[in-house]
Order: C-alpha cells, then sequence, then structure tokens
C-alpha cells in the first residue's frame, strides 16, 4: 500500500537516480572526453525536467499532475533520443560517442524515458498516496535527509548544467559536432584529450 | 538557448524548493515549450528511413 510518506520517499529515491544520470554524463564528459551534441543535451533537458516532477512530489506531496510533469518531460525525452536513435538505424550512417554496455547514450535515454513512462502510469494506480495528511506548502527545510540530499542533487545538477552547457555553446547555438568548448575559443581538443 | 531551457529548470527548481508550487509549474512549462521549439530547430537533416 503506497502511503504519501512512502511514496514521497520513493520519488527521492527516483530523483537521485536522475541525478545519479546526469552525474554519470558528466563523467563521459570530462573523463571521457565526449561532448555532448545539441541533441544530447536536449536529452539531458528532458531528464532534468522529469526530475522536476519527482522534486514537486518530494516537497509538495504526490498528486496526479506532478506525474503528468514526469509523463510531458518524458515523452519530450523519448522524441528527442527517437529522433537520434533514427539519425543513425541505418548501418554505415554511423553513430555518436562511445557506446556504454553495448548501446550508445541515446539508445539507454530512450529506454530511461520508457521506464520513467511505465513507472509513473503503474505509480498513479496507486491513489492511496493522493491522500491529504497535510496542508501547508511543502518546504526544502521540512523535508527528511532523504529528500533534501535528492532535491540539493537535481537543484546543483541543474545550475551546473546550465553554466557547462554556456561554456561549450555560447549564447545562441551548439555546433552539431562540437570539438571544444566555445568559452575556449572553439578550437578542437588535441585528439589525447577527447 | 539550451543553457535559458537550463537556467528556467534551475529557477523552477528552486522556486518549487521554497514551496511556491503554481510559479514553478509555469518555468517548468515555459522550458519544455522552449525546449520543444528548440528541438524542432535542430531537425534538420532528413531521416534515411521509409516512415
Amino acid at each position: 500500500m503506497l502511503t504519501p510518506a512512502l511514496a514521497r520517499q520513493l520519488n527521492a529515491l527516483g530523483l537521485l537516480a536522475i541525478s545519479a544520470a546526469l552525474a554519470f554524463a558528466y563523467y563521459d564528459q570530462f573523463f571521457g572526453g565526449d561532448l555532448p551534441c545539441p541533441l544530447c543535451l536536449l536529452q539531458r533537458v528532458a531528464l532534468t525536467a522529469v526530475g522536476f516532477g519527482l522534486l514537486m512530489n518530494v516537497v509538495h506531496g504526490p498528486r496526479p499532475r506532478h506525474y503528468g510533469f514526469m509523463l510531458l518531460a518524458a515523452c519530450f525525452g523519448a522524441a528527442v533520443a527517437s529522433r537520434q536513435v533514427l539519425l543513425h538505424i541505418v548501418p554505415g550512417t554511423g553513430s555518436y560517442g562511445a557506446p556504454f554496455l553495448g548501446l550508445h547514450f541515446y539508445t539507454w535515454a530512450l529506454v530511461l524515458f520508457c521506464l520513467v513512462i511505465l513507472g509513473s502510469a503503474i505509480l498513479l494506480l496507486m491513489d492511496r498516496q493522493f491522500e491529504r495528511t497535510e496542508t501547508a506548502p511543502g518546504r526544502f527545510s521540512a523535508l527528511p535527509v532523504l529528500g533534501k540530499v535528492a532535491v540539493a542533487a537535481i537543484i546543483v545538477l541543474a545550475a551546473a548544467n546550465t553554466v557547462t552547457t554556456f561554456a561549450e555553446c555560447g549564447p545562441i547555438e551548439c555546433a552539431d559536432d562540437p570539438t571544444n568548448y566555445w568559452i575556449l575559443g572553439g578550437e578542437p581538443l588535441p585528439a589525447a584529450a577527447r | 538557448m539550451t543553457t535559458l531551457i537550463f537556467a528556467l529548470l534551475t529557477a523552477a527548481f528552486w522556486v518549487a524548493a521554497i514551496g511556491r508550487a503554481r510559479p514553478a509549474g509555469l518555468l517548468f512549462a515555459l522550458a519544455l515549450v522552449l525546449g520543444l521549439v528548440w528541438f524542432n530547430h535542430h531537425m534538420t537533416d532528413p531521416l534515411a528511413i521509409s516512415l
């Protein structure tokens, strides 16, 4: 039986999972030398946006519309990831980045967004979580430790992505196949560093 | 533009965390709409598939 308190904890764990995926993308960017392409960045945007619905459930308590936020963001992310999969689906049309466990990141992203859609649909079936037990608006300071850590992690990662995306792309548009950070002048990184 | 979308989402998280659910939802909606616009902007190459 999914109580409101348990639903908040599950959403906090989901938020940590989303943060872990975004952190792994950073690991690949900075230690693997894979600069994210424009569609890759939009998939990060969608993953971050999925985190918004989770954060709302953690801070303000579970509501159907918060799952709606997650579903909208996951559908957007699935569309972007599908587009990138289809760009490379024909053998001989190349790929972007190095594969991880046999699949490229955009394929993993599509799997992840489909799992978010499936998970949200299943959680929406459990309506005991939507029983209102408090009337005060949610606040970060009132959260348990797990909730605080999860909310702080996604805020830090979203802010970090704002900074690093600006560093890579500048104020307007990223290169289709970026080879270096805009803020460093756009000169390609040495092959050994990529 | 992608930077702006991330900035809007960061603001949405922050506003939601301090207890303002409705403004946070509006920031999220704006970020999602801009994301769709920017996705459409980047869909330039034709796909080599039969749909």
